[in-house]
């Protein structure tokens, strides 16, 4: 590095983001708890184990395209330009691997590009790659107790993979086409992570079909209740704690700002447009207590629902929270919280979804709501720092969130949900379901203890 | 290639992994990706087909 405060710069980067990356693991241990905690005791080994393998299974996708895809589908492509190049991000790249910055040894790369990219690839991608974890976290919660596990894990590597990263390539990039075109803008992700995810899992939901028993012959619901309330709790109180990763993780933290001459250092959000970490705090905050407060109300104080919607709290002020005042983001959080629980029960009682644990309605109703809120309270707000970008208005915020739910959450996961339904690939057995997916594992400690309390007696009649 | 010694003008070393085999590697793993997929997908119909058969002791043994 040339000098001082550039390398300054960098290794601040670079470790800012690898500690982002362990705090946004905590999202994915929230997750395993609370999944697990809220499936059927039957059920809930195997549940952990469709949890826990999306990780390395994501990691491997994410590793050979994922990465390649973010920079790559910028411009669509073929809404403002064709497949932008990326050279560091292919998987064979050497700058996809332990790199000290010198000059390339390969032609498709310069030396701008290893001077830059050798400290930050890694934990860029890294950080990304968390949030492909969340996505496929997200929708597995949904399908929780009759999906299959394959088929589960190929829907995990199409979202985590593909079709999250094209939309953050779309709407999340400093030069993506929405960001462009549509003056879109969603700082913390309410739509790029969360709204995609509710429409990816509503889009499984419907062919996967209801649990044995959810229904009523009335057609009103039954509650399959948790199987252990308190974990499940705790499992969305660690999923908080990520949270502050998470958010983070969409700020780049020391960067030159000032346009033209002179220097001014500051944290960005996510296009590059300045912000503050302090103006996350208050507003992360704020928007988990709206959350809170009105998800005690509306929920008449159940627990679940009442973390649900501090969450559901939080993913409603995510597109806007850079921006707003600590107040709006309150408002804002307790207004998609309750929109997110009334939706969850209208959705559940008019077209028997059997949302396992309301992630539709926390992620995906929240998540629209955030995007398309942020478009009126933020309307004429630059979208990002380049002056010759569209602003945000509400109309390109509603264009954002139908893109992020129905296009590239709903449509794909119902098209190829159907086809694995169709090829009877996507439903466990009836049998199974009934008996529970941990039943191979209950006979087989079953038949351990049997075995060795016959050794011990054995032991004791020959002494 | 591969580094021998940290000497010298450390601003000129670029990869320090023992690199030329990247292609080969990146086949090697997606294969083997690809390979988890379908091993698995085999290892759990077959799960479910013996336990609704009510042979979970073969699932077992397999194990």
């Amino acid at each position: 590095m040339s000098d001082e405060t550039t390398a300054l710069t960098v290794l601040f980067t670079e470790f800012y983001y690898w500690v982002m990356i362990v705090l946004m693991f905590l999202i994915k241990v929230g997750f395993c708890v609370y999944e697990v905690a809220v499936s059927r005791y039957k059920n809930r080994l195997h549940t952990l184990m469709q949890v826990t393998m999306h990780i390395p299974l994501v990691t491997v996708g994410f590793f050979f395209f994922g990465w390649w895809i973010y920079f790559a589908f910028a411009n669509g492509p073929g809404i403002t330009g064709g497949l932008v190049s990326a050279p560091w991000a292919l998987p064979w790249s050497e700058l996809m691997a332990p790199h000290l910055g010198g000059p390339p040894a390969s032609d498709a790369l310069t030396a701008d590009d290893t001077a830059y990219w050798s400290r930050l690839n890694g934990v860029f991608w890294g950080a990304f790659l968390l949030f492909s974890w969340t996505v496929a976290a997200i929708v597995s919660s949904a399908t929780i107790e009759r999906i299959r596990s394959n088929a589960f894990w190929i829907l995990a590597v199409l979202i985590g993979c593909v079709l999250w990263i094209i939309d953050a390539s779309w709407g999340w990039h400093p030069d993506g086409w929405m960001v462009q075109k549509l003056g879109y803008h969603d700082a913390y992700a309410s739509g790029v992570i969360h709204a995609i995810a509710g429409g990816f899992a509503l889009g499984v939901l419907i062919p996967l079909g209801q649990r044995i028993g959810r229904f009523r012959p009335d057609g009103t619901a039954r509650d399959i209740p948790p199987h252990d309330p308190w974990f499940a709790t705790v499992g969305l109180f660690i999923i908080f704690t990520g949270f502050w990763g998470f958010y983070a993780a969409c700020n780049v933290p020391m960067i030159d700002i000032q346009a033209g001459a002179g220097v001014s250092f500051s944290a960005t959000n996510i296009y590059l447009g300045p912000t503050t970490l302090s103006a996350i705090t208050f507003n992360f905050l704020l928007s988990l207590s709206g959350g809170f407060l009105a998800g005690f109300l509306v929920s008449r104080g159940d627990p679940f629902w009442t973390y649900s919607c501090a969450l559901a709290g939080v993913i409603s002020a995510s597109a806007g929270n850079d921006l707003y005042h600590p107040l709006q983001a309150m408002l804002i959080g307790a207004a998609g919280a309750t929109i997110a629980y009334k939706m969850h029960y209208w959705v559940e009682n008019r077209f028997k979804i059997d949302d396992g644990v309301g992630a539709v309605a926390v992620h995906g109703y929240a998540g629209c709501f955030g995007v398309i809120i942020a478009g009126f309270v933020l309307w004429g707000y630059p979208a990002s720092p380049n002056p010759d970008y569209a602003v945000i208005t509400p109309w390109g915020q509603i264009a954002g969130a139908f893109i992020m739910f129905f296009v590239l959450g709903f449509l794909p996961a119902f098209i190829v949900a159907s086809l694995m339904k169709k090829f009877g690939v996507l439903r466990i057995p009836e049998a199974i379901e009934i008996k529970g997916l941990d039943v191979g594992q209950e006979i087989a400690a079953e038949q351990a203890a049997k075995e060795i309390s016959e050794a011990e007696r054995s032991y004791q009649a020959a002494n | 290639m591969k580094i021998e010694n940290w000497t010298g003008d450390i601003s000129e070393i670029g990869a320090i992994y023992p690199s030329g085999s990247e292609s080969a590697l990146v086949l090697i793993g997606f294969i083997l990706w690809i390979a988890w997929f379908l091993i698995q997908a085999r290892m759990e119909n077959r799960e479910y087909e013996e336990i609704s058969r009510g042979e979970p002791s073969e699932v077992i043994s397999d194990e």
